[in-house]
């Protein structure tokens, strides 16, 4: 999932503002207890994504964690959900058969669960439809400009801006490593073998990154880095950003009065 | 009993973020350059050790929690025993938190107390025991409780009050129990595998 | 205006000092060439004037510097920073920023100069230095020679008039070995000095005002100009066999169908033989080797090996060895011994250990961790441990990369006594001068076989 540069709505907004909306629908996530409004926060997240235009490979990987999420979340919660009332339709376990069913009280499906199930798996779905969102209209060190910009210290932004640069070549490397284990003819199949490309894998991969470590921080000493620096990239807000974030602190205003003051 | 969770997690938040500012600031100072590349490497590090676990390779339900915290927590404590000091574990967990949501799941601060807790615990544990990981007794123990804090807080807390979705107490000592082992079993490894990495770190000029 | 007095340093818990009584004046522009062995101590000398010795490195150091009538020792690297820029080998590790600009404006966002300054000198720099077309590009997808490009400009824009370069062509193929030589005149006309150590140095003579070298720690000639390349010997030796080990017909492949990387590549090699593939970096050449090791399939075409037709990796593995550019990647156990035994342990065969270390003069060294070696050493250790596989084909991807004149001259005779025990080594190189070793150099352009040249 990575950044796509276009130019839509959520491109244009300031990398602020997205971090105010994701926290603020992370509340709604929360707060919200009714369907109809699940489902209504769901449905904006859809079209704000579609808004977006990911590619076909995005859309395909949305709806495959969102497939897994509803399948979870459908079936632990038919099994789990503990409020009455409940009708089981389908019983792994009595109650009372042997220990295990003492232990647990009876594993069964209930009707209520399942449904419920569905009804909450829209949280799931807003949540993955908003990362989404964020991840690809928000490029990765204009998000960290806007956490500096709310208070994180600098030399935990650089920190991130390091890791953030240097992951894809890690990950390269991890692959690179795992095919030279099989051609000295490791087998790494099964679970002892995975154990063992597992260690020949992180020593290597370790070692070279540490390697890598000395490297990139005597070029941040010869570069003059001493945790203080100015800063020459700016975030505007724009009339849109003003917009947005009026609606949405509307929105959550609503939300809570209407789940903490009505019931 | 809604009001009551979420004060206490109102005041989890506001006493992480109160730790954080307060102390985070004289803290970092603490670290030199080498040190902070050091820990981002290795938020990049575990972020790349539990890729074969996104994409639904070993995502059978019931033991993935033991699958994914083996590799997890063998890099976090290789990394704790590279730069032994205060405040390096929750900046590697916090980081990798962080780094994932940047790039693939999306900003979303209800989880950072997740992470930070994971990672206040853990210095909470060594300051206690005034030893980052020097022995495999304390290696375990971190192990331990690592696991324990984080699957019990996540079953419990972020489950029903974030996603609203519950678990049955069997489920959630089954799998707290898995997170225990896989963790300590996790830090035994990283606590075997360090060894050879730091003597090479130390004596052959990386 | 640098000058060096008596310069010594040991670094901690070394046994003997890695500098010994250097003394050694620069004038102000002038261009000066620091050629050695490895481990001579020319990248510490460095160190010594940019200040990471003393101030990262600590350690034993005696005598005294001048740079401009400061001492290095005296200020801040930051500080020093302002008037010596250094740029290293790696250019992956000097790049810190996701976006090109961003990047030339970090050095001088830590000097903590006004907004206004920052932005005039990192637009400068994008010029001068020939980035402005890709100054917004991301630095991941950057070629190896616009990378070492981009860590210039970030120094080039802190506004230094001294710059040292430690070795900076080793990682880049001759296209990018000629943009640098480009960049480095142009640092050079504008009256900057210069003080570059490198290997593959011939390139840079005609712009050198003297040459310098260094050998155990001490200055052991100096001369005004320097001409000859002491060039490996090699012993030619006769073909033995004639029979196809590798037979390649039509191949097209690519890692996306619409742009393919190899083009109708017709090739046949003979058991014994020595070849080397030459190209620029995007030729094809890794390609080309990936797909003789069995490692990538061909989208079109026949590939024959050994008899095998399209073999996959596994049929493959003890027959054919393959050395990846990075060493590192390859080193897995904990001694020298242990890694070189790690193939045939796996393989459950059993060979002569003293045989492979021999080669390489390895016995002193045997149960050393790898990672305590030289890079050149660990190269050395990456190829015998495929060798001690026993394979009948070897097949290196940029081994050259990084060896001195020792290491190479000890991976030549490596590779001559594979060649007279009838195993066929195929290896890609950019080094100049190389490819005369070979029995047959292969030019890929563009994914296209465009010469196949045979010496004899």
């Amino acid at each position: 999932m990575r950044y796509i540069s276009r130019a839509t709505f959520f491109h244009h907004l300031d990398s602020r503002t997205k971090i105010l909306m994701s926290l603020a629908c992370a509340c709604l996530i929360v707060i919200l207890n009714t369907s109809f409004s699940l489902f209504g926060l769901f449905m904006i997240l859809l079209a704000a994504f579609f808004s977006v235009k990911p590619p076909l490979s995005y859309i395909k990987i949305t709806t495959y964690l969102m497939g897994m999420a509803i399948v979870a979340t459908v079936i632990s919660q038919g099994f789990f959900y503990y409020f009455e009332p409940r009708t089981p339709i389908l019983t792994i376990l009595p109650k009372d058969a042997g220990l295990i069913g003492k232990l647990t009280g009876g594993i069964s499906i209930c009707r209520e669960g399942l449904v419920y199930g569905v009804v909450q798996s829209m949280r799931l779905f807003s949540a993955t439809l908003l990362s989404m969102i964020i991840v690809m209209s928000t490029h990765p060190s204009d998000l960290i400009l806007g956490l500096k910009r709310f208070g994180v210290p600098e030399k935990i932004g650089f920190m991130l801006t390091v890791s953030i640069r240097f992951l894809p070549v890690l990950a390269e490397e991890a692959k690179r490593i795992l095919v030279a284990q099989r051609l000295r003819g490791l087998r790494i199949k099964g679970l002892r073998g995975s154990i063992r490309g597992f260690r020949f894998l992180i020593e290597p991969l370790i070692i070279d990154s540490l390697r890598k470590a000395r490297r990139i921080a005597l070029a941040a000493e010869v570069r003059g880095y001493t945790g203080k620096r100015t800063e020459i990239k700016k975030l505007h807000f724009f009339w849109m950003d003003w917009v947005v974030l009026s609606i949405v602190f509307f929105v959550i205003i609503v939300a809570v009065k209407n789940r903490f003051f009505y019931e | 009993m809604n009001s009551y969770i979420s004060s206490i997690i109102f005041i989890f938040i506001l006493g992480g973020v109160a730790f954080y500012t307060g102390v985070r600031r004289r803290l970092i100072k603490n670290f030199t350059v080498h040190e902070l590349i050091v820990i981002a490497l290795f938020c990049s590090l575990l972020y790349v050790a539990g890729l074969p676990f996104k994409f639904g390779l070993s995502r059978i339900p019931f033991i993935h929690t033991f699958a994914y915290s083996i590799p997890f927590t063998t890099v976090l404590f290789i990394g704790i025993r590279l730069v032994p000091k205060l405040g390096t574990a929750t900046l590697i967990i916090f980081g990798h938190s962080l780094l994932s949501q940047i790039i693939s799941r999306g900003i979303n601060p209800l989880w950072w107390p997740y992470a930070l807790l994971a990672g206040f615990v853990l210095e909470l544990y060594f300051l206690l025991c005034r030893n980052y990981l020097g022995s495999r007794a304390n290696a375990l123990g971190a192990g331990i409780l690592r696991g324990f804090v984080v699957y019990i807080y996540f079953y419990y807390i972020s489950a029903p009050y974030i996603w609203h979705i519950f678990y049955a107490p069997w489920y959630i000592s089954v799998q707290t129990l898995q997170g225990v082992i896989g963790s300590g079993i996790g830090a035994l490894i990283g606590f075997s595998l360090s060894k050879p990495i730091i003597s090479a770190y130390r004596h052959g000029g990386l | 205006m640098i000058i060096v007095k008596d310069l010594t340093y040991s670094y901690p818990e070394a046994d003997y000092p890695t500098l010994e009584g250097i003394n050694l004046d620069i004038r102000e522009g002038e261009f000066v060439l620091l050629i050695g062995p490895t481990g001579s101590g020319k990248s510490t000398f460095l160190y010594c004037l940019n200040g990471l010795i003393p101030h990262v490195f600590a350690g034993d150091i005696r005598g005294d510097i001048r740079i401009n009538g400061i001492s290095p020792q005296e200020i801040t690297v930051a500080e020093i920073s302002r008037i010596v820029g250094t740029v290293f080998q790696s250019p992956e590790t000097q790049i810190f920023m996701l976006k090109v600009e961003d990047d030339v404006a970090f050095g001088c966002e830590n000097l903590s100069l006004p907004k206004e300054e920052v932005i005039k000198r990192r637009d400068m720099a994008l010029k001068e230095m020939g980035l402005l077309h890709v100054r917004n590009a991301e630095t991941f997808n950057l070629s190896g020679g616009m990378k070492q490009r981009l860590a210039i400009s970030s120094i080039y824009a802190m506004g230094p008039n001294i710059f040292l370069f430690d070795e900076p062509t080793t990682d880049l193929d001759s296209k990018g070995r000629g943009e640098l030589l480009g960049i480095i005149r142009k640092l050079k006309e504008k009256g900057n000095t210069i003080l570059l150590v490198e290997h593959q140095y011939e390139d840079f003579l005609p712009v050198t005002d003297r040459v310098i070298i260094l050998e155990n720690g001490k200055i052991i000639n100096e001369t005004k100009s320097f001409h000859s390349i002491r060039t490996v010997s090699r012993e030619r030796r006769c073909f033995k066999g004639y029979s196809s080990e590798i037979d390649i017909q039509d191949l097209t492949f690519g890692y996306r169908k619409e742009k393919p990387i190899l083009k109708d590549i017709n090739l046949n090699i003979r058991r014994g033989e020595l070849i080397a593939v030459c190209g620029e970096n995007g030729s094809g050449k890794t390609t080309l080797l990936k797909i003789m090791a069995g490692l990538l399939k061909p989208d079109k075409g026949r590939f024959a090996l050994l008899g095998f037709n399209n073999p996959a990796i596994e049929e493959l593995i003890g027959r054919v060895g393959f050395l990846f550019q990075n060493p590192d990647e390859q080193l897995f156990a904990n001694s020298v011994e242990e890694e070189i035994m790690f193939g045939p342990l796996q393989l459950k065969k059993k060979v002569d250990k003293e045989k492979y270390l021999k080669l390489a003069n390895f016995n002193t060294v045997q149960k050393k961790h790898p990672q305590t070696l030289s890079r050149g050493q660990r190269q050395l250790l990456a190829i015998l441990s495929i060798l001690a596989m026993e394979p009948q084909v070897i097949i290196l991807d940029e081994p050259t990369t990084g060896l001195d004149y020792n290491n190479l001259c000890s991976l030549f005779k490596i590779l001559n006594t594979l060649v007279n025990e009838n195993k066929t080594v195929i290896f890609s190189t950019h080094h100049m001068g190389v490819k005369e070793f070979a029995d047959r150099a292969i030019l890929l352009e563009d994914g296209r076989i465009v010469s196949d040249e045979i010496y004899k």
